[in-house]
C-alpha cells in the first residue's frame, strides 16, 4: 500500500489491520500519535515490543517517526490483537530537563543552546571559537567576534573574511580524541561532524573547506578533509552535518590523535565574504536532533529567558511563543520552527458559486466558524524584577521612628546620617551590635537600634540599587478599534528585563489580537502537514482567507489509500492539553530563583578494584591468598562540607561533617 | 587467612599519619580516557590539593576531597588520590583514578568522597 510502517526498522505494513490505522499530526508541543492493530494468529505472529522506533511514509513522505509507548493485548474474535500506539520525538526530547538563565539572544542561540548542552548529549565539542582556544591566522583575515547574532553558542565564534578570489584560513589547536564520544561509545562512520556557519553574502562564497589535522604546528601532512560547496549553503546561518565517512583521508591521519583543525573559507570574484564557524563538535546520527528546520528565528534579540528545570519542548514552546513562531519535530527528528505564515500547503480549497464542484476537498466536510472569545488585544505583562541604576533615598527623622522604609528592595546598600557614613549590616543575620543599623532586604526595611536612633531632623540616606518590577503594557490600536479592548495579563516571574516584557507582550498580541475563525475539512490529496498554511477560496461558504493546518488527522480509506481530515485555525487556538499545560507552566514560572542559588548536582559512582596478591605454596610453605579492595565512590556539588575535630565518624554521605586535617583541610 | 583486623591495618595505612602509605593529595583534571590499571597519573591534571578528610572504620576508609567554590571551575573529567608526594602536580603514587564529569562554577563547592573496602 501507498502506506508503509517501519518498524525497529524492518517494514512491518504486511502485519497491520489497515483498517485501524490512524496517525494524528499536531503542531506544537503536543505529540504526534499512531495507533493501529496487529493481529496474531499461525505464523502471522509478528509482536512488535516497547521502545521499538516506528517511521511511517505516505507516498513516500515521512509523515510520523517515533517509538512505541503502549502495547495493549485484546481478543479479536478467535484471535490475539495488539493494540499499538506510538508517540512522537516530542516525548524523547522531554527526557530532559533545561535549567538556564540565557539574556540578550535570539531564539537561534537559545535553541541551539538548549539542544546541544540538555539534548544532544552523546556529543563531543571541539571547536567553539572561544577566547579560551588557541587559534592562529594563516592567511586572510580570522579574528574572534562577539557581535550578537554571529555566533550560536558560548560568548564569540571565530569570524573568517576573504576577499574576491582569495582565501582566509585559521587552524585551532589543541589535542582532541575524536574516535569516541564523550560517554565513550565510538565516533562511528555514520555519525557527524556538526558545525554552524554564518554566511553574509552567498554570491561571494566558493567553498569551506574543514581539516582534521594529526600533525602539529603548521605541518599539513596527515589529515581528513571535507570541502563544503556555496551552492549546499544559504545566505545565514547554516547547520551542516557532515558523515564521518565523508572525509577523504591523506597521508596516516588518526581520529584518536587530531591535534588541530584547519577551516579555509574561499572567496569567489564577486567580491568579499564574511563566514562565521560556531560550535564544531561530534554528534552521534541515531540520537541527534538537528536544526535545518529552523527559520525566522534570528530576530528579535530577546531580553531574557530563564528555564527552571522545564522540559525541553515546553522551553522551546516558550521561545516559540516569544516571537509568535509556531514548531514541530519532523519524522527525521529535525526541528522545526518558523512563522506560522511561513510554509505553505502544497494546494489550496478552491470553489466558485454556484459549483458544487470542489478541488482537493471532500464538498459537504468543510464547515469554518467564527468567534471572539480567545480575542486579547492590550496586554500587561508582569515579569519579576531588575536591578536599576544606583539611587540616593533621602528621608528626614522625626525623632521617634528606628525604622526607615526604603521604596524598593535596594541591592548594594550603603547609609549615612546627616552626610555621615554609617555601618549597615543584613537585618536576621549580622550582629546588630557590630553594625550601625541593619537592612531587611525583603521588607525594605533600614532599622536603628535604639542607641543610634536618628534624632529630630536627621536625614537618613541610602543608596544603592533598586530592583523595580517589570511592568509593561502593550495593546494593538487596530484590533482595539474594531473589537473594543479585550485585557489580558501575563505573568511571569522569569522575565527579568523589559525589553523582554515588550517581546512577550508583542507575541501574544500576534497571536490573539484577531478574533479566531475554525474550521475542518477533509481531502484525499496527499502532501498536508500540520503547520502549515492553507489558502481557502469556496464562494459558496463566503470564505476567502488562509489558515494555518493544526491538526492533520490520517485514516485509512482502503487497504492502498488515505483520507485525510484537517482542523483548521485563523490564529492560535488552546485546546484544553495546550491550556493545561500553560496553567502548570505559569505556576513553575512562579519560582523565584535566588542570584546565589546554585545547582545541586548529585553523582554517584560505584567501582570495584581488586587487588590480586598472591604467591606460591610449595615445598617451601608459601600460601597464596586474595584481597580485594571494594571502592564506592560519592560526590556532589555544593555538598556543604563542615570540617570538625576528631575523632569523628560521619553517618554516611549525607552527613556533611567531616574530621579536620592539619595541612589538609581548609581552614576559610 | 587475612584477618579482619589485619584488614582494617591494610585499610588504615592509607591514612596513617605517621606512615609512608598515606594518602595525602587528591588531583583532578580534564583527561577523557577511561581509568586504566596502568595509570601512574591522571591524563591532563589541573589542580592539587592536600587530601579534606579520611574516616575508618573496621576495613573501610573514606577519603573526602574538598574544592571551595574559588579552587578550581570549568568542566572535570577525571579525579585521583595520591599517596606520599608533594604540592607538585603528579609526585606521589596514584592510588586510584576515577572518571568524573562535572562542570563546576566559581559558585559551587564540591565534595568527593571515595570509600575503600578491603575483603
Amino acid at each position: 500500500m501507498a502506506v508503509v510502517v517501519t518498524i525497529a526498522g524492518v517494514d512491518k505494513t504486511s502485519f497491520i489491520d489497515w483498517e485501524s490505522f490512524s496517525v494524528e499530526q499536531q503542531v506544537t508541543n503536543q505529540v504526534d500519535t499512531v495507533n493501529f492493530l496487529i493481529k496474531v494468529y499461525g505464523t502471522k505472529n509478528y509482536t512488535p515490543t516497547k521502545g521499538d522506533t516506528v517511521l511511517v511514509t505516505d507516498n513516500g513522505t515521512d509523515i510520523f517517526g517515533g517509538t512505541i509507548i503502549n502495547i495493549q493485548r485484546v481478543l479479536r474474535g478467535p484471535m490475539l490483537g495488539l493494540q499499538i500506539k506510538a508517540v512522537s520525538h516530542e516525548r524523547t526530547l522531554d527526557r530532559y530537563l533545561v535549567s538556564r538563565e540565557i539574556t540578550g539572544q535570539n531564539a537561534r542561540y537559545i535553541i541551539n543552546t538548549i539542544l546541544a548542552d540538555f539534548v544532544n548529549r552523546v556529543t563531543r565539542a571541539i571547536d567553539s571559537g572561544e577566547s579560551t582556544e588557541t587559534w592562529t591566522q594563516e592567511d586572510g583575515t580570522v579574528a574572534a567576534t562577539t557581535t550578537a547574532g554571529e555566533y550560536v553558542y558560548g560568548s564569540q565564534a571565530r569570524k573568517f573574511t576573504a576577499t574576491s578570489g582569495s582565501t582566509a584560513t585559521g587552524r585551532a589547536a589543541s589535542a582532541l580524541d575524536l574516535s569516541k564520544f564523550d560517554d565513550g561509545s565510538s565516533f562511528g562512520n555514520s555519525d557527524y561532524v556538526k558545525l554552524w556557519i554564518r554566511v553574509d553574502t552567498i554570491a561571494n562564497l566558493t567553498s569551506i573547506r574543514v581539516r582534521f589535522v594529526s600533525d602539529a604546528g603548521a605541518t599539513y601532512t596527515n589529515y581528513y578533509e571535507k570541502t563544503i560547496l556555496a551552492a549546499s549553503l544559504v545566505a545565514g546561518w547554516n547547520e551542516v552535518t557532515i558523515a564521518k565517512s565523508a572525509f577523504s583521508s591523506t597521508g596516516s591521519p588518526s581520529w584518536s590523535g587530531n591535534l588541530k583543525r584547519q577551516y579555509r573559507v574561499t572567496a569567489s570574484g564577486a567580491g568579499t565574504v564574511n563566514v562565521v564557524i560556531d560550535d564544531v563538535r561530534l554528534v552521534q546520527a541515531s540520537t541527534y536532533f538537528s536544526q535545518t528546520g529552523v527559520d525566522d528565528a534570528d530576530s528579535p534579540t530577546l531580553g531574557s529567558v530563564k528555564f527552571n528545570y522545564e522540559q525541553v519542548s515546553d522551553a522551546i514552546k516558550q521561545i516559540a511563543d516569544a516571537v509568535g513562531n509556531d514548531w514541530y519535530i519532523n519524522p527525521s527528528r529535525v526541528l522545526y520552527f518558523y512563522q506560522a505564515s511561513g510554509v505553505s500547503a502544497p494546494f489550496s480549497l478552491t470553489s466558485s458559486s454556484p459549483s458544487v464542484t470542489s478541488q482537493n476537498f471532500v464538498w459537504n466536510s468543510l464547515q469554518v466558524s467564527d468567534d471572539l472569545s480567545t480575542l486579547k488585544n492590550q496586554i500587561y505583562v508582569r515579569g519579576g524584577e531588575y536591578q536599576g541604576n544606583s539611587s540616593t533615598y533621602d528621608q528626614t527623622a522625626d525623632g521617634n521612628s528606628i525604622n526607615f522604609r526604603s521604596p524598593y528592595k535596594l541591592k548594594n546598600i550603603t547609609i549615612a546620617v546627616n552626610g555621615v557614613s554609617k555601618t549597615v549590616g543584613v537585618d536576621n543575620l549580622d550582629d546588630p551590635a557590630s553594625f550601625y543599623a541593619l537592612y531587611n532586604f525583603e521588607e525594605k526595611n533600614l532599622k536603628f537600634p535604639s542607641a543610634n536612633k536618628p534624632a529630630s531632623g536627621d536625614v537618613v540616606r541610602m543608596v544603592g540599587n533598586p530592583m523595580i518590577p517589570v511592568i509593561v503594557k502593550r495593546g494593538d490600536a487596530t484590533s482595539i478599534a474594531q473589537y473594543g479592548i479585550f485585557e489580558h495579563v501575563v505573568i511571569d516571574k522569569s522575565i527579568t528585563t523589559l525589553q523582554g516584557a515588550r517581546d512577550r507582550a508583542a507575541a501574544e498580541l500576534r497571536n490573539y489580537r484577531n478574533s479566531l475563525v475554525e474550521g475542518s475539512f477533509k481531502t484525499d490529496t496527499a502532501g498536508l502537514r500540520a503547520g502549515q498554511t492553507i489558502s481557502i477560496n469556496v464562494t459558496t461558504l463566503g470564505v476567502n482567507d488562509t489558515f494555518v493546518i493544526q491538526t492533520v488527522t490520517y485514516r485509512m480509506k482502503s487497504p492502498t489509500e488515505m483520507i485525510y481530515e484537517c482542523k483548521l485555525v485563523s490564529t492560535r487556538s488552546f485546546g484544553i492539553i495546550e491550556y493545561l499545560l500553560t496553567v502548570l507552566r505559569n505556576e513553575r514560572k512562579q519560582i523565584d530563583i535566588n542570584d546565589s542559588e546554585s545547582v545541586d548536582l548529585v553523582q554517584d559512582i560505584t567501582e570495584v578494584v581488586t587487588t590480586a596478591d598472591s604467591w606460591t605454596q610449595g615445598a617451601q610453605d608459601n600460601a597464596s591468598e586474595t584481597i580485594t579492595i571494594g571502592e564506592a565512590t560519592n560526590d556532589q556539588l555544593n555538598h556543604g562540607t563542615i570540617f570538625v575535630l576528631t575523632p569523628y565518624t560521619p553517618s554516611g554521605f549525607a552527613d556533611t561533617k567531616r574530621p579536620f586535617i592539619l595541612n589538609g583541610s581548609p581552614l576559610g | 587467612m587475612l584477618t579482619t583486623v589485619g584488614k582494617g591495618a591494610i585499610a588504615q595505612a592509607l591514612g596513617d599519619p605517621a606512615g609512608s602509605s598515606r594518602v595525602l593529595y587528591v588531583e583532578v583534571g580534564t583527561g577523557t580516557n577511561a581509568p586504566a590499571l596502568g595509570d601512574t597519573a591522571l591524563q591532563t591534571p589541573t589542580y592539587r590539593k592536600a587530601l579534606g578528610s579520611y574516616n575508618f572504620s573496621g576495613p573501610v576508609i573514606s577519603l573526602t576531597a574538598y574544592f571551595n567554590p574559588t579552587e578550581v571551575t570549568g568542566t572535570l573529567r577525571e579525579i585521583g588520590f595520591f599517596i606520599g608526594g608533594s604540592g607538585t602536580i603528579g609526585t606521589g603514587t596514584l592510588l586510584t583514578r576515577i572518571a568524573i564529569n562535572r562542570t563546576k562554577t566559581s559558585s559551587d563547592s564540591y565534595t568527593f568522597e571515595d570509600t575503600l573496602t578491603v575483603s
